[in-house]
């Protein structure tokens, strides 16, 4: 019976199953169920001490369409998405172009370029904030010298969402050159050599060879980056609370604080992540369409 | 070969997953063994080799507890407390162990409430007055209304406001941990660089304003005063009501907020940072960094930055705060040890026993000593030494000028963090007063509403 069964799920087509099936728990225990769970919240009226629990239909639903403070966290959610996205993956493409070589020295620029990426962003917000304190920071100390006073960045609300975008590109581009990086290193190099034979520039080269064979990757960068963007929360808990004036909350610091702080709303709070998780499928699924599901010809 | 590999993966495998599951575990590691040596944890003890040798020599009828102690004491009073603890922790004959946990007031607040819903609260927490209520309506603490009765601390020590600010619905929810308001901080250096003498510092408002404009000096970065938009006391309610300005029906839950008084403080307050006395949107944080830097004339904080001060060797001075146009007025503060709902007996008696130790003349004397903070118990009131010391005489103007915001709300913290900080910090950006000051005074009828 052993023998059978061993067999059974020895063969490749059925092992892989085993393989993927530790992913598979995780992905139902941490995802599908929290996600179910929410949902299901979202149509009630519940607080975090199970004081209140009543179904509430399409109460909260209503109730997000008609506040001021959602439709704000959500702007500013889209405005960070729709500007860090792109630096990121620029700066990321431009950099992966530069250091896509293997000699010592371009490999420990990688390093160094990687380096913010692995720090964790309490870290690198807690020490950005230092640095761009508009009393005590060395950035406006520095500027004040050129003749720039007053500039507080984090505390100033014409500023504070292009520090947060700026801080956020800075620590994050890294992880899309080390991906870029390896699409470069694939591309074979004859298509280099034909290019220089026939007198194509390297700006040439890298528009008309490195940018559409890069294609996959870069729809890659551009879905995973565009998603976590859409559910950014933690630069902006550590840097600003979304203040000054809420020009920084955004959605999931919206939510949370709804949520985790007065008035302790999981409903409304739960509401509020389903019209994300919507927002998110409705921006992210054409990108997907368009660089994964090649057209049938 | 392939055996001993296929093997090797199944341990690993089953050791990969068995501490998966371990990290999953969060449940508070409270228990009542008899041998509990080997789950000490963070702060309970430093001293490991003692503690063996002291648990040796006490009663072995008697069964040891551990319970979990959340506050938000971060700042350097967090130090002392801790310390006292420890010495609980070591001194104390019933084999109660306290854990403490020290977080950031808003990290306290976000994981109380889901850790009280999965049963995983701590025993014993601290929290300030404008809580009581809300913690009360939604069964989050429980009432404590018999602690004088099992325990020998005296209720005719408390000073009276001390324990009704703690009471709801008839019942005691929490006892006084530490009471105060706010006070009036400079820098005696400062100030003789400014020609002031640094022995008399502002009496009024005014005064701030006048001495703020002399201090201030641009090319050192040195600000006159600080006025916070977040992260602080509410030190603009202060000033409202030394100058008239009401704020709260609290019978008729309406707010009282939009009004001639108080649309002057925030024109007062606006004029202040416009001529740059003041630096724009610093949050608290930034303006205790900005006054153990030596770079700032003026602050109203509470007694918990007197340590911060003294550690940073700053030459300063406390006076009560300053009078507007109808007195002083300052909003009086206390923080209370509250039990959570749900926990067992044993750790309500070791809760119990640790608050009973906290409320001893000797405790809160050194208390209020080290930490400059008032005393509420009229022993320690009395006691010389206590009205010797200069800095805790200052801070005793708690009973003189110290007046409770919000009492009886479920919303009295929300109120300044949803609604008068907002407007306090929309002002100081520069937006316009008698519109913030609508806008807010709406946002506190809407809280009321659903008080």
């Amino acid at each position: 019976m052993l023998k059978r069964i061993g067999a059974y799920w020895n063969k490749p087509s059925k092992a892989a199953y085993l393989f993927i099936l530790p992913s598979l728990i995780t992905l139902f225990l941490f995802a599908v169920i929290p996600l179910c769970g929410s949902i299901i919240i979202g149509f009630m009226d519940l607080d975090i001490y199970f004081s209140v629990s009543e179904f509430a239909g399409f109460n909260n639903f209503i109730k997000a369409v008609n506040d001021a403070r959602f439709w704000n966290a959500l702007k500013n959610t889209a405005v960070f998405a729709l500007v860090e996205v792109p630096i990121q993956i620029i700066i990321g493409l431009l950099v992966a172009n530069a250091v896509a070589s293997t000699s010592f020295f371009i490999k420990f620029s990688r390093t160094i370029f990687f380096l913010p990426v692995v720090c964790s962003m309490a870290a690198v917000g807690i020490m950005w904030n230092i640095l761009l304190d508009g009393t005590i920071g060395y950035v406006p100390y520095v500027l004040k010298k050129f003749g720039l006073e007053g500039m507080t960045f984090f505390r100033d609300p014409k500023m504070a969402m292009g520090t947060v975008i700026a801080m956020t590109a800075w620590k994050n581009f890294g992880y899309t050159m080390s991906i870029l990086v390896v699409g470069i290193q694939g591309i074979s190099t004859s298509y280099y050599e034909a290019a220089r034979i026939d007198g194509a520039s390297k700006v040439k080269q890298f528009f008309y060879i490195t940018i559409p064979c890069l294609a996959s990757n870069l729809g890659f960068c551009l879905i995973t980056n565009l998603i976590g963007s859409l559910q950014v929360f933690d630069q902006v808990y550590v840097t600003t609370q979304g203040g000054p004036q809420y020009k920084t909350e955004t959605l999931v610091q919206y939510i949370y604080k709804t949520a985790f702080s007065h008035p302790f709303n999981l409903g409304y709070a739960s509401s509020m992540s389903v019209l994300l998780l919507i927002f998110i499928l409705l921006l992210s699924f054409p990108i997907y369409k368009k660089v994964f599901m090649p057209k049938e010809s | 070969m392939r055996k001993i590999k296929k093997i090797m993966a199944i341990l690993l495998s089953v050791i990969m997953v068995a501490g998966a599951l371990t990290g999953c575990n969060s449940k508070a590691p409270v228990s009542t063994d008899d041998n509990k040596s080997n789950s000490q944890t963070k702060d309970s003890d430093s001293d490991k080799g003692n503690e063996t040798n002291k648990n040796s020599t006490k009663d072995s009828s008697k069964k040891e507890i551990t319970i979990q102690f959340w506050n938000a004491f971060t700042g350097s009073d967090g130090d002392i407390l801790r310390e006292i603890v420890n010495r609980f922790n070591k001194e104390n004959e019933d084999g109660i162990k306290i854990e403490m946990d020290i977080m950031p007031g808003s990290t306290l607040v976000e994981k109380l409430a889901p850790a009280i819903t999965t049963g995983t609260a701590p025993a014993m927490i601290l929290a300030g007055n404008m809580d009581v209520v809300n913690y009360s309506k939604t069964g989050s603490i429980l009432p404590m209304t018999d602690f004088f009765d099992i325990t020998e601390a005296d209720k005719s020590d408390f000073t009276a406001a001390s324990l009704e600010s703690l009471q709801y619905d008839g019942e005691q929810m929490m006892i006084p941990m530490q009471w105060f308001t706010q006070y009036l901080y400079y820098n005696k250096d400062l100030f003789e660089a400014a020609g002031l003498d640094p022995e008399t510092p502002p009496k009024t408002w005014e005064e701030v304003k006048e001495f703020a404009a002399m201090i201030t000096n641009p090319d050192k970065n040195v600000f006159g005063v600080g006025l916070p938009v977040s992260g602080a006391v509410p030190w603009f309610s202060s000033l409202f009501l030394s100058n008239g300005g009401e704020i709260l029906d609290v019978e008729n839950k309406k707010s009282l907020l939009d009004n001639e008084a108080n649309l002057k403080s925030l024109q007062f307050i606006q004029e202040i940072v416009n001529a740059r006395y003041s630096p724009k949107g610093s949050t608290g944080a930034d303006l205790d960094n900005l006054m153990m830097a030596d770079q700032l004339g003026m602050v109203i904080n509470g007694p918990w930055m007197v340590n911060g001060l003294r550690e940073n060797e700053i030459n300063f001075g406390v006076a009560p705060l300053p009078a507007g146009t109808k007195g002083v007025v300052g909003i009086a503060e206390v923080t209370g040890f509250a039990i959570t709902k749900g926990i067992t007996e044993e750790e309500k008696a070791a809760a119990y026993k640790f608050i009973e130790y906290w409320n001893t003349t000797e405790i809160c004397k050194e208390w209020s000593m080290r930490n400059g903070f008032p005393p509420y118990l009229a022993s320690v009131a009395a006691d010389p030494e206590v009205q010797a010391d200069p800095i805790v005489s200052v801070f005793s103007a708690v009973k003189d000028y110290g007046q409770a915001f919000g009492t009886g709300l479920a919303s009295a913290a929300v109120i300044n963090g949803d609604a008068l900080f907002p407007m306090i910090e929309n002002v100081v950006a520069g937006n316009d007063c008698q519109e913030e000051l609508k806008k807010a005074s709406e946002k506190i009828d809407e809280l009321l509403a659903a008080d």
